[in-house]
């Protein structure tokens, strides 16, 4: 969802307004993608790097991560219409209590649905979550509910089990979801940044030059074509 | 590497041939890397899910390989290259393992570019391998749990240079990833490393890559603003 700033500076607008711009067109995104049928979507709300930017546009940006979460809430229609389960993936540790709170709430309202899941990264990266997967492996192993000789298991064994690959798999933030099959990135960046190094393994990845506040359906149906174009025999 | 079973097939040729011309613009590559300062290669040559492919191209692509290795070590040797072979080499025909252990003893401590082929490997299981080893040595008491760290997961990576005969600068993440042939995806490649990554690809078949393509791919990195998360 990159691009928000930039928007901002083009429009002549307050960097905050391209934020809510951003918030505007993931909604709408989010709406246009479970119309389309695809069942998880998962967001790069806000990286861990990101906390290296100056307090001022940290903190505003935590209130404002604050405000649109309270706000999803709400969306009841949307939420009952998809029945969207909202998790927050990340160190959400590391954001501010009145973000937890609002994240909890959140997740609390839309944990009984499962037709489909919104995945809002917060406080994220992938590497981060890979090392805090290893960490709970570990803790599951110290225990005991883990078998001690899966730690000592042949990581290149050819057999259908690979239980330490499958633990690491199983301790994700994303735990539960399929791999990624297709990752959108806005803004003309064309890299990873971080994001789901792990999950999107084998996904079709299509660099946008729109700007995310931009990003309307006709980006959303390209990318479409972009995988279906990489994937002929479906 | 992507392209070389493509290009075959437009010059109407056995897939072989589009491999043997692989090689050459692979070569072509790692002498244009040193000749550009380009400090470390990483070449994704044969991936674990390529062992699904028919025996007879896997046999012929492992006969390739060390026959490649061979006629081309002295080169190598000459020219100060560190090669190294990263995957799972106790997969591979046991006359390749002995070719590449004897590349890694004579290429060892050279300095003009580090160039690393990925040979039977995953970036995922590299991944994997990482984390068990470090969760092995935490519950043998070796290591504090506290040193589960990103640090120590990329250190324990078999691409990690740590452990290998590289003596030239300090070598990190890649700065650059190509792909050729048009496809968009990392198919699991490295993974870990490509985090910050700046990623090409091009339409262009691997056997048809040449100068070309390599400024190309060059002058596209050149124009990029690379943040890590910041701000400008």
């Amino acid at each position: 969802m990159d691009g928000n700033r930039r928007y901002a500076d083009r429009s002549k607008i307050d960097r905050r307004s391209g934020h809510v711009s951003g918030y505007a067109s993931l909604m709408k995104t989010l709406e246009a993608c479970l119309n389309l049928g695809v069942e998880v979507i998962t967001v790069y709300a806000f990286s861990i790097d990101n906390f290296k930017r100056s307090p001022e546009e940290v903190s505003a940006l935590m209130d404002l991560v604050e405000e649109k979460l309270i706000a999803l809430a709400k969306e009841t229609e949307l939420i009952n219409k998809y029945g969207i389960c909202v998790k927050l993936v990340g160190n959400t540790s590391l954001l501010p209590e009145a973000v937890q709170r609002a994240g909890k709430h959140a997740e609390a309202v839309t944990g009984h649905h499962s037709r489909s899941r919104l995945n809002l990264a917060l406080a994220y990266t992938s590497r981060d979550e890979i090392r805090h997967a290893v960490e709970c492996v570990r803790d599951d192993f110290v225990a005991g509910s883990r078998p001690s000789s899966e730690v000592n298991q042949d990581p290149h064994a050819q057999s259908s089990g690979r239980p330490f690959q499958a633990a690491i798999e199983e301790h994700l933030y994303t735990s539960g979801c399929p791999p990624v099959d297709l990752l959108v990135r806005t803004s003309g960046e064309a890299r990873l940044s971080n994001f789901l190094l792990w999950q999107s393994s084998s996904a079709c990845l299509a660099f946008c030059q729109a700007l995310w506040p931009e990003f309307s359906f006709r980006h959303l149906v390209w990318a479409v074509l972009e995988y279906q174009r990489a994937k002929p025999w479906l | 590497m992507d392209g070389n079973s493509r290009w075959a097939k437009t010059k109407g040729l056995p897939t072989a041939f589009g491999h043997e011309k692989g090689v050459d613009s692979l070569l072509n590559l790692v002498k244009m890397c040193v000749r550009w300062g380009v400090v470390a290669l990483t070449v994704y040559a044969f991936s674990t899910e390529n062992w699904l492919r028919p025996k007879g191209e896997v046999d012929m692509l492992m006969g390739l390989f060390e026959r490649v290795l061979q006629q081309n070590l002295a080169a190598l040797e000459r020219e100060n290259i560190c090669l190294r072979v990263v995957g799972e080499i106790h997969r591979l025909p046991p006359s390749l393992q002995r070719a590449v252990a004897e590349a890694h003893e004579r290429t060892a401590g050279n300095t003009a570019l580090l160039f690393t082929i990925g040979v039977s490997y995953s970036g995922r299981q590299d991944l994997v391998q990482a984390c068990q080893a470090l969760a092995r040595k935490v519950s043998e008491g070796g290591l504090d749990p506290s040193e589960i760290t990103e640090a120590s997961i990329s250190a324990q990576l078999g691409m990690a240079t740590e452990n290998s005969g590289w003596r030239g600068e300090p070598v990190g993440d890649p700065d650059l990833l190509l792909r050729t042939s048009g496809e968009q995806r990392l198919s699991n490649f490295l993974l870990w490393q490509l985090a910050y990554t700046e990623l090409f690809f091009m339409d262009t078949l691997w056997p048809d890559f040449g100068e070309a393509d390599f400024v190309k791919a060059l002058e596209h990195y050149s124009r990029r603003e690379r943040r890590f998360g910041g701000r400008r």
